[in-house]
């Protein structure tokens, strides 16, 4: 079998190589022979050219044999994927029998593990390594947005489109109610922010899947843990390297084609609903109906109104780096700025500064080794950003999508439509109309925010064996901001009689210290040993804010405005505020950890790791969680008895892990009742003098404690076809204990609820990866694929009810009988709860069928008629209630999947990748049909709608939303769900290096690309963007509710890239 | 190997262990006292009880169904539902339904934010020293908090009728308690109320004394839950406690001498509309306005006949929402000269039910003469009022006021005076015209129709006292005093038909009435109300039109169903795993909701 691929592949190649030895010229002299590995086997497809003039070449054939024509004199160089290059000068010789050496170089790579790094080949864990060139390449604003088609097992979906959003991290399942994301640790610290950082200056991202491999990092890293390393300058790189990296795009909104109706058609869907509201329309709008009659305007579709045509992005990125052999350094320079695509005419938008200082010291050197080395990483990020609230009712975006098409938005003179113009056209049709793009015009905004995070350390290598190091990191964030207000009447009752301006300012800070201790070393020859003890100390430092409120400003102008710029004392302003807070410096985590490593042979490998945290946030005696973990790998390629696959299999390693990891991120004293003191009333005779009153906020838990994750992991590692191919397996068994649980409270316990450990949830799974790297003469490629299945299924929810409640009123204010999702043990976390359907009554005689069979009707049987719904009576008691409702989604994709192809031809590369996940149901409406019957209407519900005999079997006729075929007796169902598979091709770039055919210009890399992002998503999914990224701003575990939401950007962009 | 393993957990334990590692993640919390270290002092006590009161502010805010007597307005045969068209609230409220099933959640919860928060103050203020508190303070905070308690119980128990009863802060699920049990602690707090408040606190202008609850508002309390109780579930005694014991409080309430509170000289000083500033008195400027022909000085907040109601501070952030729902409407929500004195930009969630007006007008014992009757009702639109009711021949106080046509329904051009929001002159020379005379009096305050009411919702006034000893006593000593002042001749006899009257013309529009015909007539009290308001005059969206009960959902029906309670918010049945039952009306299959085209008018 393999033989035979061999010659497929072997054949394919002699083609191409015949093909581009057509291009080459006949030269002086021919040159032939072999190219044998060191088994002596043939290594087939070698690439043997000419070094300086690529277009001279030739591939080895089935046998190894090869000949090609050279100048005399010349260089030649024979390279093999798999094998180290071998390059010779031609002298008489016309024989050459070539023994290439297998290279291992892929496996001996050291990756970095939690305070250390380790060789690939020896880890004994589920981690993914990403290499700063393959992120860099995505030109992604943020490192995250570059990880989609690589990283089997791990979900990432951006929390939404709007610029500068951050991005929701789930590996290998969500498995708490609280914070799912990841541990982010940048250089060395914890808790780091991937948002501030430049994906220029990562050099590599580490993912820790398995409990085992994230121990070292114990408590939160219940849910994995990503370490980020940024660029460091090497050791005898003694000309700096000059990097500048410059792209410019502009993106268009993914909305899948979805927009609001006119005013006639949306008046026309108002009468179909059965509903007389506009029966008198001529008599309220009377200006706008002449309008529509005149072909001047026809309603105001917000939505689109507010698109952010060709919102521009761009980014400049300047590196330099070197270092010799005391000192090196790595600095950068990041400028990037997005506007976001929704918002107009004032549209969000995202400017981020980076500046980016790493360097180290060699302090004491001996037989060329750093006994005593100090060094820093500094990140500083200046952002300024206008967002923009999305997901959930009331959001900007709900608004957008659901506001009534009858007010316009600008005047026929292209002026906007203010509330005068109401006034003057006797525009009445809705009460307190505000014009959005008015509103969004009004305030002025200007603010920036600077974060801080770095570190610096110590390390001293007395002898070579051990290794003691000190690392002191701080976090600080700084925000200023600036606002104004200007007065403004939008409508009747929506008014300001003066303007305002508000400013803040705010610093906070944390700070991380730890110390390792590390020694290794290798016994007897076969067995070493690498041990590592360390403490850790995790603190809030001192933090305040200010900020403050005054009208009436003296020059009436945004520039102009500020705290001072007001007339009067701030007693004398009536609308003048002040606040203020602080915190005070106090420890939040305090740990102990060790592990130890040993390897027999680089062959047998066993890990161990204890850690103890302490955590503030609980009350003495619940505060230490310990959490062990023990791994084990096997590299059976290695054993003697495997020799007979090595022509074949090139590696294989059996790894499987065990572990435990914590989870305490909550608000603190939640095991304390806490007293509020902002409650306020006035006994004084004047009424000026209110007094405090205190009262307990909330019902006090003193047992809370830490959430665990526990994971069993079994994986394999391996390289095939002279590593050709790359093949990593993982199952894994994930549960997550003790869950951290806010469950909301009867209102007769009279106070807040506090958290609780209340329940545990199994994440399993399976990942699948598969790499291809090869070349066919010239042209180098490889071919990516992963897939990974993961089910989620809670184990129990320790709650009186036994099981956690989501928000009632999902779909509607009036859907409010039952949570429309829940976590419940045997289902998977969040999923969808609601009454079920099988279908839409289609005719009368189906009603008649149905009522002789004796169903049940939801609204009695005389009033059902074709186009209801046909709702299910689960158990056939001829009522529909509670007991009706099941699962009617499941907000979790079964699979995910990523992929990419990346393609080298001269200086030509393309790349192109993707991901999908399928198995999911995301819950939509746009519009509240039981609470707002004068919502407006989308095109793709529109569409929806049941419009007669067999048009469709799933979604209902026109009728008034408090119909039960919108709100099924006040429950949730199964209408208002999708399937919201989808396959999104991410990124597509092309690229030409100058260099690879220029030989003599000046630089190292001179490469110009075009790139663009999101172009593609195939779904079946009738919304905007299938990926939604909220639960609509409700409970963290509820994902994949889609109630308006800011859609993610398709961009198209083009730049370049030169490194000197 | 697994020594070194062994090595390391060992040592990691030993740190463990340590106390002295384990005090470095202590942590002080700065920004709050926690229960374990409050209350300590007698001031953090008082802090404690004035959270009792601090509650009843989250009662004004939020949907118009928190308030109860703005309900108990609406639901009567006072006042139509009226409002705009969006405005479901208060149409479903006038007629026994609900706009969702949700719309008492957020109320629900304050009132017990308001027992948990008593229950805590009455646990930690009793446990505290005695030694730690000035003179009889102790027995005062205690005192106090049992009236809270009492007042929010009775409000819950006027309005869902059963309920868990949490009488500490220990709580668990629990079913509704029983009628009786809920009269009993409200009895028991009250009397506690009664003995533990100083006798010496009575009415007072004091600082820190003004607005407090007061034995003597204990006392009125008592009066006014023990007459419900017994009127509405037929009984003679409320927990042990007879009429005669009740009599004896109201009359130690009423006795002026001791309590302090009194009658103000006229009624209609009570309320904001008598304002000095609307009415350019203030100026030394006479704007023409009724107060000014009258004569007529706001008495102020903390009036001397507000034995007890609800304060709002001048520099806090609460306010009394009952004027931005009952305050009436123009097209631009902005006072003008048609609409002077008064504001206009209400929600004119309320139209005063012409019926009930002719009933009044035409009365002889009372009329127009009743100096009560143009102190109530406002009336406008001089044309409309002449051809929509030719028996009306008063006065039409604002003749070109025209409203919003478009978005009022259930409008009889009758709106009620009391409460409503006040427009006034920045000046004398009418500078500016503010939209909240508020804002005048102290500019903290917003000028703003809506949120810069700060008057009090006044729930028992001593005329109420007054009435309830004569109802109880079968005297006309009260009702002649408030005849007097309302410019009447005095009656020269009881009888219950005079009491029943006068109790309807003085509390006209405050919130009385629903529950004085509840325990009046406790089956019949559905019919009443809609026989004395179907087929009165209302525009709908400016057209002609009768008012209307929904077919086969008749306010009788409702009530029948019902008896005037309101519904569980269905979140908290959902929460309370099926230990708390819906009550009756409310069901599934009871049709309860009221949503958007129910009104029965064609326009």
């Amino acid at each position: 079998m393999f033989k035979k691929l061999m010659k497929v592949a072997g054949i394919l190649m002699i083609f191409s190589a015949l093909w581009g030895g057509l291009e080459a010229s006949a030269q002086n002299r021919t040159i032939s022979g072999t190219v044998v590995d060191a088994d002596k086997q043939p290594v087939i497809g070698a690439a043997v050219t000419v070094v300086g003039n690529a277009s001279i070449g030739a591939a080895t054939d089935l046998d190894g044999a090869f000949t090609l024509s050279v100048p005399a004199g010349a260089t030649i160089s024979v390279e093999s994927i798999g094998y180290k290059s071998q390059t010779f000068k031609i002298g008489d010789q016309s024989v050459f029998n070539i023994v290439l050496e297998e290279d291992n170089e892929m496996l001996e790579e050291t990756v970095v593990i939690g305070y250390g790094t380790q060789k690939k080949r020896l880890l004994t864990g589920a981690t993914i390594n990403i290499t700063g060139e393959e992120i860099q390449k995505m030109n992604t604003t943020n490192a995250l947005g570059a990880l989609y088609s690589s990283v089997p097992g791990v979900n990432i979906v951006q929390s939404s489109g709007v610029p500068g959003a951050g991005y929701n991290i789930t590996i290998r399942g969500l498995g708490t109610n609280g914070n799912s994301n990841p541990l982010i640790v940048i250089d060395g610290v914890a808790g780091g922010n991937l948002d501030d950082l430049n994906p220029a200056d990562i050099e590599s991202i580490d993912i820790l899947k398995d409990a085992a491999s994230a121990a070292i990092y114990g408590a939160r890293a219940a849910n994995g843990v990503v370490l980020v390393t940024t660029r460091q300058g090497k050791v005898g790189e003694k000309k700096a390297t000059v990097t500048f990296d410059a792209y410019m795009g502009f993106q268009q909104p993914n909305t899948n084609g979805v927009h609001g109706v006119t005013a006639s058609e949306y008046l026309d869907l108002v009468k179909r609903a059965g509903l007389n509201e506009y029966d008198n329309i001529e008599e309220t709008m009377p200006v706008q109906m002449e309008w529509i009659r005149k072909g001047l305007w026809n309603g105001t579709d917000w939505f689109t109104e507010s698109i952010n045509k060709n919102a521009p992005t761009n980014n400049l990125a300047v590196g330099i780096s070197g270092g010799g052999d005391a000192v090196r350094y790595s600095f950068s320079f990041t400028k990037s700025y997005s506007e976001g695509t929704l918002g107009a005419p004032k549209p969000t938008y995202y400017d981020r500064t980076t500046v980016r200082a790493n360097t180290d010291f060699s302090i004491l050197k001996k037989n060329n080794r750093d006994v005593i080395k100090l060094g820093e990483n500094v990140t500083v990020s200046i952002t300024d950003s206008r967002g923009m609230s999305t997901g959930g009712r009331g959001s900007d975006v709900s608004n957008l999508l659901t506001k009534t098409p009858l007010l316009p938005a600008w005047d026929l003179d292209g002026s906007l439509y203010t509330y005068e113009k109401q006034l003057r056209d006797g525009w009445d049709a809705r009460d307190n109309e505000v014009n959005l793009l008015e509103q969004q015009c009004l305030k002025e905004s200007q603010g920036k925010g600077v974060r801080v995070q770095g570190n610096v350390y110590l390390e001293v290598n007395p002898i070579k064996e051990l290794r003691l190091r000190t690392a002191f990191g701080v976090r600080a964030n700084t925000n200023f901001s600036r606002e104004y207000t200007p007065k403004y009447q939008l409508t009747a009752s929506t008014f300001q009689e003066y303007d305002s301006v508000k400013q803040s300012a705010s610093v906070s800070t944390n700070w991380t210290w730890e110390l390792t201790a590390n020694y290794k070393k290798t016994f007897a020859n076969d067995h070493t040993v690498e041990a590592l003890v360390g403490t850790s100390i995790e603190a809030t430092g001192w933090g305040m804010s200010v900020n403050g409120t005054r009208s009436n400003t003296k020059f009436g102008t945004w520039e102009s405005a500020n705290l001072s710029s007001v007339d009067g004392a701030l007693t004398s302003d009536e609308h003048a505020s002040m606040g203020g807070s602080n915190t005070v410096p106090y420890n939040n985590l305090l740990s102990f950890f060790g592990r130890v490593n040993y390897s027999y042979k680089d062959k047998y490998m066993f890990t161990a790791i204890v850690r103890a945290d302490g955590s503030c946030n609980f009350a003495k005696g619940h505060r230490w969680g310990v959490f062990p973990s023990v791994s084990a790998g096997w590299v059976i390629s290695s054993e003697p008895w495997m020799q007979s696959t090595k022509n074949w299999l090139n590696f294989f390693k059996i790894r499987g892990s065990w572990g435990q990891n914590g989870n305490c991120r909550i608000n603190n004293f939640q095991y304390t009742g806490t007293i509020s003191m902002s409650g306020q009333y006035d006994f004084s005779y004047d009424q000026t003098n209110p007094v405090t009153a205190a009262y307990p906020d909330n019902i006090p838990n003193p047992n809370l404690s830490w959430e665990t994750s526990e994971q069993l992991a079994i994986g394999f590692d391996s390289r095939f076809f002279h590593s050709r191919l790359g093949v990593i397996f993982d199952w894994y068994i994930k549960d997550t204990k003790d869950w951290l649980v806010t469950p909301p409270n009867m209102g007769i316990l009279g106070a807040s609820a506090s958290s609780i450990n209340g329940g545990a949830v199994r994440n399993s799974g399976v990942e699948l990866s598969f790499t291809w790297n090869d070349h066919i003469g010239d042209l180098r490629y490889s071919v990516g694929l992963n897939g990974s299945y993961n089910k989620n299924n809670v184990l129990y929810i320790n709650t009186a009810e036994g099981y956690l409640k989501g928000q009632a009123k999902i779909i509607s204010e009036n859907v409010a009988k039952l949570e429309g999702y829940r976590a419940e043990p045997g289902k998977p976390i969040g999923y969808f709860l609601g009454m079920a359907s099988e279908g839409i009554f289609q005719n009368q005689k189906q009603i008649d069928d149905y009522n002789a069979k004796g169903y049940a009707f939801m609204n009695g049987y005389d009033a059902a008629q074709p186009g209801d719904v046909i709702w299910i009576d689960q158990n056939g008691d001829g009522v529909y209630d509670e007991k009706d409702c099941v699962e009617i989604g499941n907000p979790h994709p079964d699979f995910t999947m990523g992929f990419s192809i990346s393609l080298q031809w001269k200086g030509i590369d393309f790349s192109i990748n993707g991901s999908g996940a399928f198995g999911q149901q995301v819950m939509q409406s746009y519009r509240q049909f039981a609470l707002q019957d004068l919502q407006s209407f989308t095109n793709n519900l529109v569409a929806r709608y049941w419009t007669g005999e067999g048009s469709t079997n799933s979604f209902p006729r026109y009728s008034s939303g408090s119909h039960n075929n919108f709100k099924c007796n006040s429950y949730n169902s199964d209408i208002f769900i999708q399937n919201a598979d989808y396959l999104k091709i991410r990124n597509i770039t092309l690229g030409f290096d100058f260099k690879q055919v220029f030989k003599k210009i000046p630089f190292q890399q001179l490469r110009v690309f075009v790139t663009g992002q999101n172009l593609i998503t195939i779904t079946g999914y009738d919304g905007m963007d299938p990926e939604v990224g909220t639960g609509s701003g409700v409970d963290n575990w509820s994902s994949g509710i889609d109630t308006g939401f800011y859609p993610s950007p398709k961009v198209f962009m083009a730049g370049v890239s030169i490194k000197f | 190997m697994k020594k070194i393993l062994f090595t390391i957990a060992v040592c990691v334990l030993t740190l463990v262990s340590c106390e002295k590692l384990d005090s470095l993640l202590d942590t002080k919390n700065y920004s709050k006292a926690d229960t374990s270290s409050f209350p300590q002092t007698e001031k953090d006590a008082e802090q404690l009880v004035n959270s009792a009161y601090s509650t009843m502010h989250s009662l004004y805010t939020g949907s118009i169904f928190k308030i109860n007597l703005f309900r108990r307005m609406i639901a009567s045969d006072d006042i139509y539902g009226a409002g705009s068209k969006s405005s479901k609230e208060t149409t479903a409220d006038d007629r026994l339904l609900a706009p969702s099933s949700d719309e008492d959640n957020s109320v629900w919860k304050s009132f017990y934010n308001g027992l948990f928060r008593c229950n805590f103050a009455l646990e930690a203020i009793s446990a505290m020293d005695d030694n730690l508190f000035t003179g009889d303070n102790k027995a005062w905070y205690l005192g106090q908090t049992h009236f809270m308690r009492a007042f929010y119980l009775w409000e819950m128990a006027e309005r869902w009728e059963t309920f868990p009863l949490t009488l500490s802060t220990a709580v668990e699920n629990m079913p509704k308690a029983s009628v009786d049990e809920i009269y009993a602690a409200i009895a028991a707090d009250l009397t506690d109320a009664i003995n533990m408040i100083p006798a010496k606190y009575g009415y007072s202008k004091d600082n820190n004394l003004a607005g407090r609850a007061t034995k003597y508002a204990a006392e009125a309390l008592m009066g006014r839950v023990w007459m419900f109780y017994t009127g509405f579930y037929k009984k003679t005694d409320m927990a042990g406690i007879n009429k005669t014991q009740v009599i004896a409080w109201l009359e130690d309430c009423a006795n002026t001498n001791v309590s302090k509170f009194d009658l103000e000289k006229d009624q209609r000083e009570l309320w904001m509309y008598s304002n000095e500033y609307s009415s350019g008195i203030a100026y030394g400027v006479d704007f023409g306005t009724y107060a000014n022909k009258e004569n007529l000085h706001w008495v102020g907040n903390h009036s001397k006949e507000t034995v007890w109601g609800v304060h709002f501070s001048y520099t806090g952030s609460g306010y009394n929402r009952l004027a931005e729902w009952l305050g009436f409407r123009n097209s631009t929500q902005t006072p003008n000269k048609d609409s002077y004195p008064y504001s206009a930009g209400g929600n004119g969630n309320a139209s005063v039910n012409p019926l009930f007006v002719r009933e009044w007008y035409e009365d002889p014992d009372y009329g127009p003469n009743d100096k009560r009757f143009y102190g109530t009702i406002l009336v406008a639109n001089k044309k409309k009022i002449a051809k929509a009711y030719p028996w009306y021949k008063g006065e039409v106080e604002l003749p070109n006021f025209t409203g919003h046509d478009s978005k009022e329904i259930e409008r009889t051009w009758f709106y009620t005076k009391k409460y409503q929001a006040m427009a006034a002159y920045s000046d004398g020379a009418k500078t500016t015209l503010k939209k909240n005379f508020f804002n005048i009096v102290n500019g903290a305050i917003n000028n703003n129709a809506k949120s810069g009411n700060k008057n009090d919702a006044i729930y028992i006034r001593f005329a109420d006292v007054l009435l309830m000893l004569d109802e109880l006593k079968e005297t006309t000593t009260g009702m002649n005093r408030l005849r007097a002042r309302a410019g009447l001749e005095p009656y020269d006899s009881y009888s219950f038909e005079r009491l029943q009257k006068e109790r309807r013309y003085e509390f006209a529009t405050e919130g009385m009435r629903f529950n004085d015909l509840r325990r009046w007539y406790p089956e019949k009290a559905g019919e009443i109300i809609e026989k004395n308001q179907t087929g009165g005059y209302i525009e709908f969206l400016g057209k002609e039109n009768t008012y209307q009960e929904l077919p086969g959902r008749s306010f009788s029906q409702r009530y029948a169903l019902t008896r005037g309670f309101w519904m569980i918010p269905q979140e908290q049945i959902n929460l309370q795993q099926g230990m708390l039952e819906q009550n009756e009306g409310f069901k599934d299959g009871q049709n309860y909701l009221f949503v958007d085209g129910d009104l029965p008018y064609q326009n």
